[in-house]
This record gives C-alpha cells, sequence and structure tokens, in this order.
C-alpha cells in the first residue's frame, strides 16, 4: 500500500513531498526520495477521522506526515481496536441514510431524559433525604421571603391558637417524620395563598383566612399544602431544575446560541405539564381525606372557587379577558390546572367515592 | 530593522474554508445524540470534533490548521468547572452573602482563568506542525479584565474604547506562533471611531423610538390625566417601552454585526507576525448583518436544524475575505517546546462565560 502526502520535520513548517509504503505491518517513509524513517504502523499516532479532513501520523519526537487519502489510512487502521470507536464514529457521521433514525433518537432520547430520567433521579434524591435534614432549606426560604415580600399576620392570637390546634391534629394523623409548623404572615394588598416549604413549615396568608367562611375550607387548603410537603414536591422541583441546569451547561458548555434558546421552549412546557400533575395529585390526596374523615368536599370545591374569584378581583379587566382564551393550547403554559377541572374532579371523587 | 508599513508588493495567500454544511450537519447530530444519550459526558468529544471540523478545514497556502486538544483533558475541565458551578449555586441558596462573596472570589480569579483558557486555546491550535502559544501575565490580564472595564464604566462609556484597544493588545502582543511573536498597531483612535458609529446609530434608533411614538402614541400620552389608576398608566406606556426593548434588541445586533466586521478586520488589519507577515481582512458591515440575521431566521425556522449551515456559512464567508499578505516564505518557521496544559481554566471560562478571544 502507498499513501501519498507531506512530511513536517519536527518544530519546522517546512513541507515536503513524501510517500508512506506500508508492507504488511511495517511502514516506510521516504521523504523526496530519501529513506527517512522506518518503523510499524504502532510507533504512528494517528489522528481520528472526521470528514475528509486531512489525516495527521505523527511520530518520533513531533514528526509529522500528513495526507488526504482517508481511505487508505482507514484500511490501515482496519481492525485495530484502538480505532473501532472512531471508525463507528465515522460511519455515523458520514452516511445520509442515519440522519433520521439519528434525528428521531436524539429527540426521543431528550424527551425521555426531561420527562423520565430526570424527574426520576429527582424523586429519588428528594427521598433518599431525612425528614430532619431539611429545616436548613425551609428556615432560609422563609427569612428571604420575610425579607423580600411577606408582612406579619394581623390575625389575633386566639385565632391562630385555634387554627393551629385544628393543623396540629391534622398532621397527627398523617405525619411521617416531618416536623410541620403553621405559620401566619400576610401578603401585600392582603392576597389570599398558602404555600409549604420542603421542611414541613406552612404558610398561610391572612387573606386566606379570612376568605374562609367555616374551618372546614381552611382544612381543604392545608391538606392540599400537606400533601406538597409528603409528596416532596419542592424538593424534587428544585433537584430537577438544578440537574437540568447542570446538564444543559454540560451540553452547551460551549456557545449558547440562539438555536438552543429556542429549542429550550418545549423542555419549559413540560415542566409545567409536571407542576400540573403534582398539584393534582396535591389535590387528590386533600379530597381523598376529607372523604375518609367524612367531610363534605363541597368545602374543597367552594374554596377552590373563591380563591379563583379573589385571584380574579386583584387582576385587571384585560387579563381577566385573557383568561377566558385559556382552556385551549395556552392552558399548557400555566402552572395549576384551570380552576374549573379542578373542581369537576374533586366532584368526580365523590360520585365515585359513593359508588364504592 | 524591517518596514513597520505594508509593502504594497506583498504576495497574498488567502485563506480558504472547505467544510460544507451537509457534512457538518452529519457530525453535528451524532454530537447531539451522543451528548443527550451520555448525559453530557461526550460533550467533550463534540467539542473537540466540532473544532477540528473548523480547524482542519481551514487552509491557508494549501496547509490546513489543527485542533491538538485531548477530549478527556476537555472533559475533566468541564467536570471540575461544573462542580465549581453547583457548589456556588447551591452556596448562594443557603446563603446570599457566601454567594456574594464567591462571585468577588470569581471576579478576582477572572485574569488568570482568562490567561490559562488562553494558553489552553492557543498551545492546542497548530498551522503546519507549528503551535500557537499565548504568554500574557496574570497582572497585565488583571488590567484589561478588571481595571480598564472598571474605568470604562466609570467614565459612563467614554473610556470604554480605550479598554476594547488595550484588551486587543493584550491578546495579540502575547501571541506567538512558533517562536514568532505577534504585534499589534492598533490606536486608540481607530476604536474610537467605530465606536463613535455605534453611538450615532444608537441616538437615531433612541430618537425615532420618541419621535416615534409621541406621533402614534400622541392620544394617549396627551390624555394621560390625573384621574388614570397606575394600571391604565402601565398601559399608555407599553408601546413605548415595547419599542424601547426592540431597539435596545437591534443595538445589541449592531454591535455584534460591528465585532464581527469592523473591528475584526481593525484587527486583522494591524496585526503582524514575526517581521513581515501581515493579515488582508475585508468583512463588510452589510454581508455580516445579512449573513447573521438570515442565520438566525433560519435557525428559528428550521427549530435549530440550521445550525451547521449557518456555522459553516459564516466560516466560509470569513476565510473568503481574508488573507495572509508577506514577501517571505511560509516554510521557515521554527517551534518552540511547549507543555501540556489542562483545560480547567479554558472549561471555567466556557461555562462561566468570560471572553478569551478578540476576534
Amino acid at each position: 500500500m502507498q499513501i501519498h502526502g507531506f512530511y513536517y520535520p519536527a518544530g519546522q513548517s517546512k513541507k515536503s513531498l513524501a510517500l508512506l509504503q506500508v508492507d504488511g505491518v511495517l511502514c516506510t517513509l521516504t521523504v523526496e526520495g530519501e529513506l527517512l524513517f522506518q518503523a510499524p504502523i504502532s510507533d504512528f499516532r494517528i489522528s481520528d477521522r472526521l470528514g475528509n479532513m486531512p489525516r495527521q501520523l505523527r511520530f518520533g519526537e513531533g514528526e509529522l506526515f500528513e495526507t488526504v487519502d482517508n481511505e487508505q489510512v482507514d484500511q490501515l487502521l482496519r481492525g485495530d481496536r484502538k480505532h473501532g470507536f472512531s471508525a463507528l464514529l465515522h460511519r455515523l457521521e458520514s452516511r445520509a441514510v442515519y440522519i433520521l433514525p439519528l434525528l428521531l433518537v436524539a429527540a426521543l432520547s431528550l424527551w425521555l431524559l426531561q420527562s423520565w430520567v430526570l424527574p426520576n433521579a429527582a424523586r429519588f434524591v428528594a427521598f433518599s433525604l431525612p425528614a430532619s435534614e431539611l429545616s436548613v432549606i425551609g428556615d432560609h426560604t422563609l427569612s428571604t421571603l420575610d425579607q423580600m415580600l411577606l408582612e406579619p399576620s394581623q390575625l389575633s392570637d386566639e385565632k391562630k391558637q385555634q387554627l393551629r390546634s385544628r393543623f396540629d391534629k391534622l398532621t397527627a394523623e398523617i405525619g411521617s417524620g416531618f416536623v410541620y409548623r403553621l405559620h401566619f404572615r400576610r401578603m401585600p394588598e392582603n392576597g389570599a395563598n398558602a404555600f409549604a416549604l420542603p421542611d414541613g413549615s406552612i404558610v398561610v396568608m391572612d387573606g386566606l383566612v379570612e376568605l374562609a367562611d367555616n374551618p372546614w375550607e381552611i382544612d381543604s387548603v392545608l391538606l392540599h399544602e400537606i400533601a406538597h410537603v409528603e409528596g416532596r414536591h419542592g424538593l424534587q422541583a428544585a433537584f430537577r431544575d438544578a440537574m437540568m441546569t447542570v446538564m444543559v451547561a454540560m451540553m452547551l458548555g460551549d456557545a449558547i446560541s440562539t438555536a438552543q434558546a429556542t429549542a429550550a421552549l418545549p423542555l419549559l412546557l413540560i415542566e409545567n405539564n409536571y407542576s400540573q400533575q403534582v398539584e393534582q395529585q396535591s389535590d387528590d390526596f386533600a379530597s381523598d381525606y376529607m372523604l375518609t374523615h367524612n367531610i363534605d368536599t363541597v368545602h374543597f370545591s367552594n374554596m377552590l372557587l373563591k380563591l379563583m374569584a379573589s385571584a380574579k378581583s386583584n387582576t385587571s379587566a384585560e387579563e381577566v379577558e385573557d383568561e377566558k382564551e385559556d382552556s385551549s393550547i395556552w392552558g399548557y403554559f400555566s402552572t395549576h390546572p384551570r380552576t374549573e377541572d379542578r373542581v369537576l374532579r374533586i366532584q368526580e371523587k365523590v360520585i365515585r367515592g359513593i359508588e364504592y | 530593522m524591517l518596514p513597520q508599513t505594508k509593502s504594497p508588493y506583498l504576495k497574498p495567500y488567502p485563506f480558504e474554508f472547505r467544510g460544507s454544511g451537509g457534512e457538518f450537519f452529519k457530525i453535528w447530530i451524532v454530537n447531539v445524540l451522543l451528548t443527550v444519550i451520555t448525559l453530557g459526558i461526550y460533550s467533550a468529544w463534540a467539542k473537540v470534533r466540532t473544532t477540528r471540523y473548523f480547524y482542519g478545514n481551514t487552509l491557508l497556502n494549501e496547509s490546513s490548521f489543527e485542533y491538538l486538544a485531548n477530549p478527556i483533558a476537555i472533559l475533566k475541565g468541564r467536570l471540575i468547572a461544573v462542580a465549581l458551578f453547583i457548589a456556588y449555586s447551591y452556596l448562594s441558596g443557603i446563603s446570599p452573602i457566601a454567594g456574594g462573596v464567591l462571585i468577588l472570589l470569581f471576579f478576582a480569579a477572572t485574569p488568570y482563568i482568562a490567561v490559562r483558557a488562553m494558553r489552553f486555546n492557543h498551545r492546542m491550535s497548530a498551522y503546519k506542525n507549528i503551535r500557537f502559544n499565548f504568554e500574557g501575565s496574570v497582572g497585565s490580564a488583571a488590567m484589561v479584565y478588571l481595571v480598564w472595564p472598571l474605568l470604562g464604566v466609570l467614565s459612563l462609556g467614554l473610556l470604554y474604547p480605550i479598554s476594547h484597544q488595550r484588551f486587543v493588545k493584550f491578546y495579540v502582543s502575547n501571541t506567538s506562533y512558533g517562536q514568532e511573536p505577534f504585534t499589534s498597531t492598533a490606536k486608540v483612535g481607530q476604536f474610537y471611531s467605530i465606536y463613535m458609529a455605534l453611538f450615532a446609530v444608537a441616538i437615531a434608533v433612541f430618537a425615532a423610538v420618541v419621535v416615534g411614538s409621541q406621533m402614534l402614541g400622541g392620544d394617549s400620552l396627551g390624555g394621560m390625566s390625573g384621574d388614570m389608576t397606575p394600571e391604565q398608566v402601565q398601559a399608555a406606556m407599553l408601546p413605548m417601552i415595547l419599542a424601547l426593548y426592540a431597539a435596545s434588541l437591534f443595538l445589541w445586533f449592531i454591535l455584534l454585526v460591528l465585532i464581527k466586521s469592523k473591528f475584526t478586520n481593525l484587527i486583522m488589519n494591524t496585526m503582524r507576525v514575526g517581521g513581515g507577515f501581515y493579515f488582508e481582512s475585508r468583512l463588510t458591515v452589510g454581508r455580516v448583518a445579512w449573513i447573521l440575521f438570515s442565520n438566525l431566521i433560519l435557525i428559528i425556522c428550521t427549530v435549530g436544524l440550521a445550525y451547521p449551515w449557518a456555522k459553516v456559512r459564516l466560516a466560509n464567508y470569513r476565510a473568503e475575505h481574508t488573507e495572509l499578505t508577506t514577501l517571505e516564505s511560509l516554510d521557515e518557521f521554527l517551534g518552540q517546546v511547549v507543555d501540556e496544559t489542562s483545560a480547567v481554566g479554558e472549561e471555567i471560562g466556557e461555562i462561566f462565560d468570560i471572553e478569551t478571544a478578540a476576534v
């Protein structure tokens, strides 16, 4: 076998015509007619094939033989284990028939990664942390929120005490290693809301307490929040986001282009879809609890409807108009399911509960 | 003494790019697939293959450039950079003070990271069996990465062109090809004149926004009275805010175009290797703007699939309009013995987005 190319001495840019003759495993390099180097093929460090770029065969102290005769170099390396993977890569990279399957597999893997691998990994990590270790995260989050957003509660001590004792009864029954604590805060403009922190701290806004017409309505919201804690939903979301960020940083380490930013949009949609599932699970938990404890789930439905109404009264007419169009595609962008759907789901549960 | 100015009798050696969009598309799609299924590990190999493709298909005087980095070195650097990123996210999540301290530490380390990154990138680049090298000191990097940009900000941008010129000088004059040093004769005034043009465009664009919104939204602005709620005021201001946002995006795009055309021309045309190797770069603003803009549209319309063609197209245009000019032979360069360096600094620079190239 004869391979034509160019020879460069070590540390010099001087380019000379050269010929590499291969006889079995023995390679003989002649430069401009004169014998220069004779060695087994294993003495050459050969660059991997990439497209039809020139190939570099280095030897000695940085001497270089360069050739565009990729086919012959490939033949030379045939059966060489060390170059097996690079030969496979080149096959994948050079045939048009592989394009469509590769695209499909890439899209499928990306989808699997986001919708299955990462959520499960996040769940695994979230549930492998002992509940007692989580208080650091909860304390820090609440104090940050206090600084930035929340105001002290204006409820009477008597009211707080009353709500706490109901809360303690609820959590005593569910309790699974978490130390549940109920916090009272007030939102600017007295918004009605409640949220749970990963360590079992549940924060209720004055607005929500004032909106409720009976204690069961408050219970239903608290149960929904307890379900978030029990399911470690907040932790899972945090780990999922962190893993996603690391993966994206790994994948795109070089040049995050507009192209890749656009490609990230579908991932965002799945993210919100995932959060809707979590809300649904928490609704189910609350309505199941109420059903098994003979509490009318209508209180939960009422509370959800009142929360929706109060949220709407705080938004401008224009936004309400927008929300009407919420029914179809835009629902996918929202983190919570639509209230109507949530209420319907609770009613369905009641019907099924009666059938049992 | 060698002449300091270009002689008109220099022999031109045009650059040439031989890659093709179709060929690179297949390489790119394999990179994407393997990166996803290896959870990012393959990204180091993907990076090396992409860079090798663009270097290896760039030819000068019938010889190609070469990218020599070992993917394992890139992977190690990348893992360390990602570990630092995780540590930073975690610590700043637990305590904002720790996060602030880490950001300050990171700023302080920027010159060192940048020097390491440039050294790695240069030593891994070769042409005709001779490697490039970068020998800038951390002290002078601190001047161009920290002191000058700070002065630029403090002077409300008035000194920023000097900062840019100092960065280019630092980058070029610490680069060498084998034993031949690079030098730059770029003058501060040349940077000011490009920035003045950008400034004029900025004034014109913002004036157009203000005048335009006065004319179009004149009624709503004029009719704004004391009994309007804050929401109504906001709604009236919305078109203006959107127009300002669009104007800022437009100016950012113009700056990008200038960097890839006028500034590249300036840097290349004032650069010299050794005593007698000059460059001639003739990129035009209009052409670069068109390529960047149409590339962006293509990439968006194809959900990213046109990326390989977009990248090849730009490389093609750049190579076609760049040449080396000299009276000397390209066969007589001598190499320099350099150590292998680690890719840690280079990867930290990439993950944390430190600028490590002038062109």
